[in-house]
Parts: structure tokens; sequence; C-alpha cells
């Protein structure tokens, strides 16, 4: 890799930081407008009920009550708040409606008021009255498709949109391979609905002035949530403006609409701002949750020197009330299976179901997590059935630079597993630990799990980014470019790629963003893509932008472009760096040339990537089971990850561990709990994330051997973190005391369930 | 004026235990009495409770106080708060194990804004401090208009969140007995992450009596609407060395017992939380031998 | 009394406000004063986002009725700074990259503030029993005890 770099590599500080460590950085919750009114959605009490009646008219004579909003108010139009609809070009299953005739689950909006305070607002939602017929409603997957079974939609037989379907599979019968192999394991697996938790609760804020609609959102995803806004409300994309202010969530969280379509409508018939803030417990039991997926049947045979023959596998899952991306998006997790091992054979199924639950999102990891959990589980599972090492395994049997990549057309670009694995048994000790005897009540084990994800979800979906770079008087200039913005430290490290282009320090670059009047079209946040696909475009700009640069600088220093280069501020010849100009006095002649050559530096690129760039990592357990109690402590948690390169380490770092705390607590702690339709654990009370107390000291160890597509080799790690906390831990529990835990969270009751299980005659 | 996510009410913040009397008694079932706010608040945003008025003990100087001196009772105060007991260096000496008890309660803020009295009168079968504290033979002291009663705090809860206490009345203090250079205490929990409510608890007490077990007090929380006492399994060790086959008995008498009638909720399920009882006790009073032992030696 | 008026002392500056009793400190600082480095998380006390300093020591302000704080004085995360010179913490969380989203930055920042006031030198487990109660979904807290450790050796 070329080292000679001055920015892309160090640990420079997040552009956004000192804001946020003064208070002055704003978040939608503390959004105010003059003249702002409080929103309140009306919500249904029902899990399944046909919407009979709703009068506002005794809170519409309430004084300070601004708007009311019921379907009458709304054009009555089939939408989803998945706005990765746009991705596909046949687009994803859309079957929501806004305040629509039926209410689905318990919270589905059936009205809203804007008032001007929150005390008046709640006393309209009071006054609203609504006429429900209670309907029989389901709640199971099981119950779900059997005849005769409540419908949650007219147009889903069974309830069941999405049949099994085939997806992602290739080689020949997975059956006959079987029939050859020499260890088979199998098994069903179980996760719970995470909940992404940001600290932030669900807030958006929406204008509606002289034929502009302005929202203020935490979308992820701002340019295609503005195409759906515009579509809901009958306006043109031009005449929609969405701005993302600071997000204090995301984790996908963001990849769906959640408040945005209420305070739009209230908004627009109010003629005022108005601001939607739920409650924490509104917040988790109406905004979309991780991906239906929740049962994954899987098979796997390998022969007896470990040869992986076949891979099998069914998943299914309780989509809630509405699609989003069950329809399609989840084919995800099954093309995360290809890439890993060099299966001979492999097929799956997918399939999707209605019932009367919140609908499924997306979170960090979309359906890969629950994909490694099962394939690392069986994984360890035959190799001790044939006698091998696990790391031996996966050093053996992984998949390599050149091979299939997850989706049937892209090849892998670049793999440091090997460098991945080594360095991580390496700093376990996993070799002498593995080899300790286990006694007690309290007994340790070692696990271990591998995987590859991607860096954006092309081809698949489009991948659409762009970047304009426009240059100042001075030498410094200005990047627009727009990823969803949550604080994982994106912007910094798109401005660092710019810099080390331009010649420029980190802090001559002024970032642009969260705005879609301002900024170029791009896809957002999701998928990893941020750094690989929107890095690209930065660096196309930057290289134009630089191109540019050297060709005035031709004139002034009277030498050919390409004898010329940039470093520190300054245009020089390669061969005579005495003859220079500072940027500044070539920026400068740009903009104020009285000979009639102005003309601004302003460079944009686009881009829509094809090809495949998979971080690779190796995770690495030891655990401590309380055989009385089932308690399991991580005692030490190690991720090594492959990321091509770290252009800022510290960012990479913060990445994979915060990831790391929300895969421990989606192993140990999270746990989604609805009786009824009712979300029981509606609050941070209930649904336990990791605290500091519950951690380990936890280690990033960072395998950099570039990537040929990515930026400056660079292969994103967005949601890289928390993919093997889940498999890690099960494999070390079951090495620590014998037991396989299938399901999560691999909760102390659990356990202890197995342990005796196990014991019993 | 914008955002108010509690309903409008009397406030009062009466300056003597006298005054805040007199206002219970005038605003009867509609009044609620605020030391830290903590779990008051919640309840009124969460529309469990509506009062009228609310009484805020904070002004009341004579309820700040902790009187610990090792040969009498610790005497808690209505406005001690949690942290207040866990800094107080004669509590950390002579009660070491209500500090303990305290930092199972995760966050500091918390501890800071609650209060001893206030958990109690929470009245939550979870409650780390109330199990212990039955087990150490805590009594209430409870004012009205004119009276003062004492209730032991074994007594005080008769349901989740239900106290026996009447209309106009409050707790002034609660008087946790002196350990003595003889009794032994241990509290042991179980909860999904550690700042998490418990999902079950133990207390115990022992009185160290010429080497053999004397007075003993076993409380179990979080395995019934109220906190119980094992009494079967304390009928056993009366008397008796602790020997570990001992304390193994006693534990399974304490599964056993038929006060222990745990339910499934969101923390745990009730076959679990039964087992766990048995295993807590064994580890409380393993813990409770050890300290015997390490007293001995000094 | 459903009003009363009410001096607090915030960030230093004096300022007198007629505040109805339901108030919760929070929608004070929030609504009334404008305040947007106060974060509410939950509501419920129990991801100590919205910690602010009364008297200098950390409290919830989402379950604080703000009349029960007249006459004190309140820090919020904009009082830390020292006009433009940065609290040592606050330079620290950003050297060690302590924060991503940034929502509950300034609950930590707040009560690792109080920490190295009354513990100059605290281990690891120090800090961490210190900000159990504060909750982060970003960064996996380990960049948090290497800023709170290192503003606590760089201020020795």
């Amino acid at each position: 890799m070329d080292d000679d770099l001055r920015v892309v590599g160090k640990r420079v500080a997040a552009v956004d930081a000192y804001q946020k460590v003064t208070g002055t950085a704003e978040y939608c919750t503390n959004i105010s407008l003059p003249g702002m009114l409080v929103g309140k959605v009306l919500r249904s009490p029902h899990a399944h009920a046909r919407v009979v009646k709703v009068d506002g008219s005794k809170a519409e004579v309430l004084s300070g009550v601004k708007a009311i909003v019921t379907h009458q108010d709304v054009p009555r139009k089939v939408f989803t708040y998945n706005v990765m609809t746009y991705q596909l070009p046949q687009g994803e299953l859309q079957d929501m409606h806004l305040f629509d005739h039926k209410a689905r689950y318990i919270g589905d909006p059936v009205a809203a008021v804007a008032a001007v305070n929150e005390e008046i607002a709640n006393e309209a939602l009071r006054l609203i009255d609504v006429e429900y017929e209670p309907l029989p409603a389901v709640f199971t997957v099981d119950e779900a498709v059997k005849p005769g079974a409540p419908v949650v939609h007219d147009f889903a037989e069974n309830n069941t949109p999405v049949p099994p379907t085939p997806v992602f599979c290739y080689g020949q019968d997975v059956e006959e391979l079987f029939k050859e192999a020499d260890a088979i394991a199998e098994g069903t697996f179980s996760t719970s609905k995470q909940i992404q938790a940001g600290l932030e609760p669900a807030c958006s804020v929406a204008h509606f002035h002289d034929g502009r609609l302005t929202v203020w959102s935490q979308i992820q995803l701002p340019h295609m949530a503005r195409k759906m806004l515009a579509y809901l409300f009958d306006l043109p994309e031009s005449k929609v403006r969405l701005i993302q202010p600071f997000a204090g969530t995301g984790f996908g969280a963001g990849t769906d609409l959640c408040c945005e379509p209420y305070a739009c409508a209230l908004a627009i018939k109010a003629g005022a701002p108005v601001k939607v803030l739920y409650s924490r417990s509104e917040d988790f039991a109406n905004r979309i949750t991780r991906e239906h997926i929740c049962k994954i049947e899987m098979k796997i045979g390998v022969r007896k020197d470990g040869a992986p023959l076949a891979l099998k596998a069914k998943y299914t899952g309780d989509a809630g009330a509405y699609m989003c991306k069950a329809a399609s998006g989840c084919g995800v997790a099954l093309a995360s299976n290809i890439t890993e091992y060099k299966f001979e054979s492999m097929y799956q199924e997918i399939e999707a179901i209605y019932t009367n639950h919140v609908a499924c999102g997306a979170m960090r990891g979309f359906g890969g997590v629950q994909s490694s959990f099962a394939r690392e589980s069986l994984i360890d599972e035959v190799c001790e059935k044939i006698g091998m090492d696990p790391i031996e395994f996966r050093l053996k049997y992984h998949r390599n630079v050149g091979e299939l990549g997850w989706f049937p057309t892209t090849q892998i670009s670049s793999c440091g597993l090997d460098e991945c694995l080594r360095a991580g048994a390496e700093t376990i000790g996993w070799y002498e630990k593995k080899a300790l005897p286990k006694n007690g009540v309290r007994r340790r084990g070692l696990g271990v799990a591998c995987m590859a994800w991607l860096s954006g979800a092309q081809p698949m979906l489009l991948e659409h980014s762009n970047a304009i770079l426009k240059f100042n008087e001075d030498g410094g200039c200005s990047l627009f470019v727009s990823p969803g913005n949550m604080g994982q430290g994106i912007l910094g490290t798109l401005a660092q790629i710019a810099a080390e282009v331009l010649g420029l320090e980190y802090r001559d670059i002024n970032l642009i963003y969260g705005d879609t009047d301002l900024t170029g079209f791009d896809i957002g946040t999701h998928a990893s893509r941020g750094l690989y696909c929107i890095g690209r475009a930065v660096k196309k700009a930057a290289e134009d932008a630089r191109a540019q640069i050297l060709e005035r600088a031709s004139a002034i220093l009277d030498a050919p472009a390409d004898q010329l280069d940039i470093k520190d501020r300054k245009v020089f010849v390669k061969n005579e760096p005495e003859r220079s100009a500072l940027l500044s006095q070539i920026s400068n002649a740009c903009i104020y040339d009285y000979q009639k050559g102005c003309r601004q530096i302003v460079a944009h690129a686009t881009v829509d990537p094809a090809e495949f760039a998979p971080p690779w990592q190796a995770g690495f357990a030891e655990v401590e089971v309380d055989t009385q109690t089932g308690v399991v402590e991580v005692i030490r948690w190690i991720t090594v990850h492959d990321v091509g390169r770290a252009i800022n380490p510290q960012v990479v770092e913060g990445q994979l561990e915060g990831g790391t705390a929300q895969g421990i607590g989606f192993a140990l702690y999270e746990d989604t709990q609805i009786i009824h339709g009712k979300l029981l654990t509606d609050g941070f009370d209930k649904y336990r994330i990791p605290s500091m107390l519950d951690l380990p000291e936890h280690e990033t160890v960072l395998v950099e051997q570039g990537d040929p597509t990515g930026p400056f080799g660079a292969k994103s790690v967005g949601e890289s973190g928390l993919f093997l906390q889940v498999p890690a831990i099960a494999n070390a529990i079951y090495d620590a005391v014998g037991v396989r835990i299938r399901d999560l969270p691999m909760s102390p009751e659990r356990i202890l369930k197995a342990l005796k299980e196990k014991t019993a005659p | 004026m914008f955002f108010r996510a509690l309903r409008h009410f009397e406030f009062f913040e009466p300056k003597t235990v006298a005054e805040a009397n007199e206002l219970l008694l005038s605003y009867g079932h509609q009044a609620s009495v605020m030391a830290g706010g903590l779990s008051l608040i919640q309840t009124m945003k969460t529309g469990e409770k509506k009062p009228e008025a609310v009484i805020s003990l904070q002004k009341i100087d004579s309820l700040k106080f902790i009187d610990s001196d090792n040969d009498q009772d610790l005497k808690i105060g209505a406005l001690a708060t949690i942290r207040s007991i866990e800094k107080s260096r004669e509590v950390q000496k002579h009660w070491a194990v209500l500090v303990q008890t305290a930092r199972c309660i995760g966050s500091v803020e918390v501890r800071r804004m609650g209060t001893v009295v206030g958990n109690l009168c929470d009245g939550t079968p979870a409650s780390d401090l109330a199990t212990i504290l039955i087990a150490m033979g805590a009594k209430m002291r409870v004012t009205s208009s004119g009276a003062e009663r004492e209730v032991p705090l074994e007594n005080f809860c008769v349901g989740p969140h239900q106290t026996v206490l009447e209309e106009g009345e409050m707790v002034r203090e609660v008087r946790v007995p002196s350990l003595g250079d003889h009794s032994f205490a241990s509290y042991v929990n179980l909860a999904r992450t550690k700042p998490d409510i418990t999902k079950v608890s133990v207390g115990v007490l022992v009185k160290n009596q010429n080497g053999a077990c004397g007075d003993v007090r076993i409380a179990v929380g979080a395995v019934a609407p109220v906190i119980v006492r094992v009494r079967k399994a304390e009928e056993l060790l009366r008397g008796e060395k602790l020997k570990a086959s001992t304390i193994e008995e006693a534990a399974r008498l304490a599964q056993e017992d038929v006060v222990v009638r745990p339910i499934t909720d969101i923390r745990s399920n009730a076959g679990y939380r039964k087992e766990m009882v048995r295993v807590l006790v064994e580890r409380a009073l393993t813990d409770v031998v050890d300290k015997m032992n390490g007293a001995h030696a000094h | 009394m459903r009003r009363i008026v009410c001096t607090f002392v915030v960030n230093g500056v004096t300022r007198e406000l007629l505040v109805e009793t339901n108030a919760l400190l929070s929608e004070v600082l929030q609504d009334d004063l404008g305040l947007k480095g106060v974060h509410v998380g939950c509501g419920t006390g129990d991801c100590g986002a919205c910690t602010v300093l009364v008297d200098g020591l950390p409290v919830l302000s989402c379950s604080t009725l703000a009349v029960t704080v007249r006459g004190k004085e309140i820090t919020t995360v904009e009082g830390m700074a020292n006009g433009t010179k940065l609290h040592p913490l606050q330079e620290s969380f950003i050297e060690h990259g302590a924060l991503q989203c940034g929502y509950c930055t300034p609950g930590m920042l707040l009560a690792s503030k109080r920490l190295l006031e009354i513990n100059p030198s605290p281990s690891r487990q120090d800090i961490k029993d210190a900000l159990a109660g504060h909750l982060c979904r970003c960064t996996g807290y380990n960049k948090i005890v290497d800023a709170v450790m290192a503003a606590a050796e760089g201020e020795e």
C-alpha cells in the first residue's frame, strides 16, 4: 500500500465533536421554531380493528388545538415507511395507508393533532371519538398461516405475501451432497426482535410554508425520504426539503420513516411548524424493529477432512402488520452465507408472514446476525464431530480473492481473514486456554466465529452517490455530501479522503451535509455503504478538482500539469519543488481573474458502484458460565477486522466497539417481549441494553492490506461490529459447559434449562 | 409552557412534619407525598397517580438525618438518600451490607436522588434495600396528625406497591437494629444486567451464638407479591452449626416454602426464580459463614 | 401553589422565571431557557442522558420538579467550558473519540466532572461505577472510559 499519506490513516477528531461536547449540536428533539406546535398521534388500542368512524369535532373546538388530521385529510395512497423501495427497479411491496380504515397493530395511527402545547394536545387526543370494530388478531407465524386465520391484509392469502422462496442458491442438489457428508450438523435457531434503541427518541419537525414542505428528520436516507413524502402529499420533490440535523439514533432505525408523515400532515393542515416527539415507550412500541427474520432452520454437511459440501437453510419471520423490507430486502441475510465458505452447493429459502405486531424494519447487521448465529454455531459443531480445530477449519475453507461474492455476479475483491484468525488466536491464547480442564461451579470457555459482510448492497440495490467540491479563494473548500449522519464518523472520514487527494489539511475541508436542498443526490446510509460508496464519489470529485487546480497552476508555473504535484497546500513541479505556487494563490486567481479567465473550481462526481468489497472478521469470546445460576459473564472479547484500510482508525474502532456492545446485548440481554400484541418491554428499564458494568474490556485489532476497489483501499465497517458476539459467545458457552444455546437472548434461564436437560437421564 | 409531561397539581412544601401531616389529612387520598421524587414523578407521567396535591418533604430539615451508633439502632430519616447511607462512614463500618446492597441500584444519580424510605414506601417486592432490611428486622416509624406508630418493615407492604399506610399517614424514619459484634448479614441478588431491577434476591441475618446459629432471618425478594421470610428454613437453622449440609438443606426448604410463589414476567420465569431461591439462600448463608470465620480470625 | 417565581443560577447567570409546579427541570431548561445541551432519552431516569449538575451534583433533570431546585446553581453542558476554553473532559472526549451520536455526551461529561472532583485519579472500575446509570448505544463505552482516565491523568 502507498504509505506516503498525510491525512488518511490519522486519528483526527470528528468534525462535529466540538458541537457535541459544548451542547450546541441541534437534534430534532431540541429544534424550536417560532410558532411551533406540539403534534401527537392517536393510536389504536386494538391489535386488529376496523376503524368505523373518527370524529374530531369535539377536539377541534378545544382552545389551542390548531389541526386534527384523519384519513379524510390526506390523499389516500398506498405507501411504505421503507424508503429503500426506490433502490429496486421493481420496488418493494407497499401496503400502508396514512390513517388507514383498519388498525393492524396496537399503536397503529388513526389520527393526529397539533396544539399549542402538550397538555392541550393530550386533551385533544382524549376528545377524538373513534369507533372501532375489533377483529380477531393473530400474533404468531404458525397461527397466521392456518386456514381461517384472521386476515391482516386482504390481498395476502394465508397472510403470506412471501411464500417460501428460494434465493441465493447454487450448485447441485444439496440432498445428494448430504448423503456424501461425513458429518452433518443442523438446528433451528431463534432470535428476539432487537430494538435499535438509540438514545434520542423518535422525533420530526415539519413546516409547510409558501408551497414548500421542510422536514427535519432522523432519517438515514434523506433523498429517498424526500421522494416518499413528496409522493404522499402530492408535491414535486423539489418542493420538499429534508433536513437531517444531528441524530441521536440510527443503527438502521433511520432507514424507515417514523414520525415524519404525521408531522407533515399536521404542518400542512395547521400552516405552522409542528414537532412530533414520541415518548420512549411510544418509540419502542411503534418504531419498527430489527428485520423480521427470527427463525432459521439450517443444515450443513462436510467431509471428514472438513471440506464443506452443502448448506441448506430456511428463514422465516413474523413481519408484523406491514412488509417494509421483509418482502425482498431480507434476502441479504441469505446472500451473506455465500461469501464465507467454499460450500459446493447451497439451497436457501425465505418467507415472510403478516401478523398483528408492529412492523419490522432494519437494524445494523441486517439479516447477517441471524445468519452468522446459525452458520457459525453449526460450523463449530461439525468441527467437533470431525475432530478439527475450528480455527483450522476456517483458515482452510474460507473463500478468497476472485471467488464468488455474495451476489451471483460479484467477485471477492480482497480478503484478510487468515491474518484476522491468526492474530485473534494469538491474542486470546486460543491453543493454551482450549487445553485447560473445565471444572467447578464457574467454568470458562472460548469461542470463535467468522464473517464476511459487504460495503454497500450493490449490485442488488441502487447505491448512487454524489460528491461536490467547491473551492474558495483561499484554497479551502466545501465538500457537499449526503450520508445519514448519526455520529458514526463518516463526515470526517470523507474529509480525510478529499484532503489527502488535494494536498490539504483535514480542517481545510468544510462539510455541507444533511440538507437535500444543498447536496447532490445520495442513497444515504445503510448496508455499510457510506465510506465505500460515498468515499469513492468524494475521491473521484477530489481527483477532478485536483486536475482543475493543476491545469490552472500549469499556466502560473509554466510547467505541464502532469509534472505537478500538490502537498501542504502548495502546488509544485515534481522535480523542482522550489518552483511552486500556493493553493490559495491559484484559487484566488480562479475567482478574481480580471483577464476574463474566471472559473471557480467546482468538481462533481457520481458513483454507482458494482464491485463487492467484503470486510472480513474473526471474533473471539472468553466466557465464564455459572453452572448453578446459568449466568454468563463475558470475560474478554476480541474482534479482529480486515478493513482494507482504516482511513481513521479511531472511527473504525468506535464502530466496532459500539457494535460489540450491541452484539453482546443481543446475545445475552436484549429481549423484546410482546404479549397479545402489546409490547411489554417499552422502556430502558424493561428492555435492557448493556451498561458500562455489563461489558468486558473488549479489544479491537485491525488488519489493513488494502482493497483494490475501495477509496485508499478502505472497506466499510458500519455494521461489522455486531455479527460475531452471538455465535462466538454461543460457541464459548458450549466449550465451557457443553450445551448449545440456539435461542436468543442466551439468558440464564435458558442456559440453566439446557444444563438440566443435558444431565437428565 | 410547551412540553409538559405532568398534569397540574397543587404543590406544598411544609417545613415541619406536623405541617405535612395536616396537609395530608386535608387532601386525603388526593395527596401524594414526595421525598426524592423519582418514583412519584414516574407514576405521575404514566398516569398511575394523578394527585391533586403533591406534598414535598424536601424542606423538612428534621427528616434529613442518619443517626448511627453501633450500640443502637441505625435511624434513617425520610429524606436520607440512598447515596448518603452509602457514603456514611458509620454505616460503612457497622452496616456494610447496606452499602453493598445500595450499590445494586446501578445508577449513582438514582441513589443520590432516591431516599431509603422512599424506596421502601414504593413497595416493590423487588426492592434490594427492603429485602435486606426485612432480614435485619427494620421497623418503619409512621406518623399522622397527633399520632405515631411503628410497623415492622416485613408487615409494611400488603401487596405490590401497596402499603399499610392509611390516609394522612407518612413514614418519618426507618430503624435498623444494630448488628453488634455477633450478627452477620448478607445480600445476594440476580438481575438481567447489573443495573437492572432484581429478578430474585435473598437477604439473611444470622446471630452467632457460640459458633452456632442463634436468631436467623431470611428474606426473599421478587418471588411473591411482597418480600417474604422463609421460616421453615430459619427454623431448621436455629441452634445448628452452619455446616455445608445444613445450609444445603435450609436452602432446599427455602425453595419449597409455600410463601415462595414467583410469577413469570419480563425479567425471569417462575421456575427459575424458585430454583434460584435455593442457590441464593445457600450463597448468602455461605457468605455469612465466611464473615463469621473472618470476624473470628480477627 | 401552581406557579412559583424561581431564581436559578444557570451556568453562572442568575435567571428569574415564573415556573409551573408541574414543570420538570429538563422542560424548563429546554423550553424556557433554550438550552440544547439538555437531552432527554427516556424520561424515566433509566438512561442518564438528561443529567445536569445541581449545586455541583449530577441529578436527573427529567425526574426533578424544577421548583424544587430553585435558588440553586444549575450547570448544563453549556456551562462546562470557560469561554472558548474547553473543560479538560470536553477536550479529552473529542481527542479520544468518546462520542458518536453525542446524545448521551452531556450527561456523561457532567457526571464525569463530578467524579473527578471527588476522585481525581479514578480506576477504570471507579469510572464504570460512577457512569453506570448512563447508557450509550454507540460507543461500547471503551473510549468514554479512556477519555475520563486521560482527563484525570492530564489534570494531575
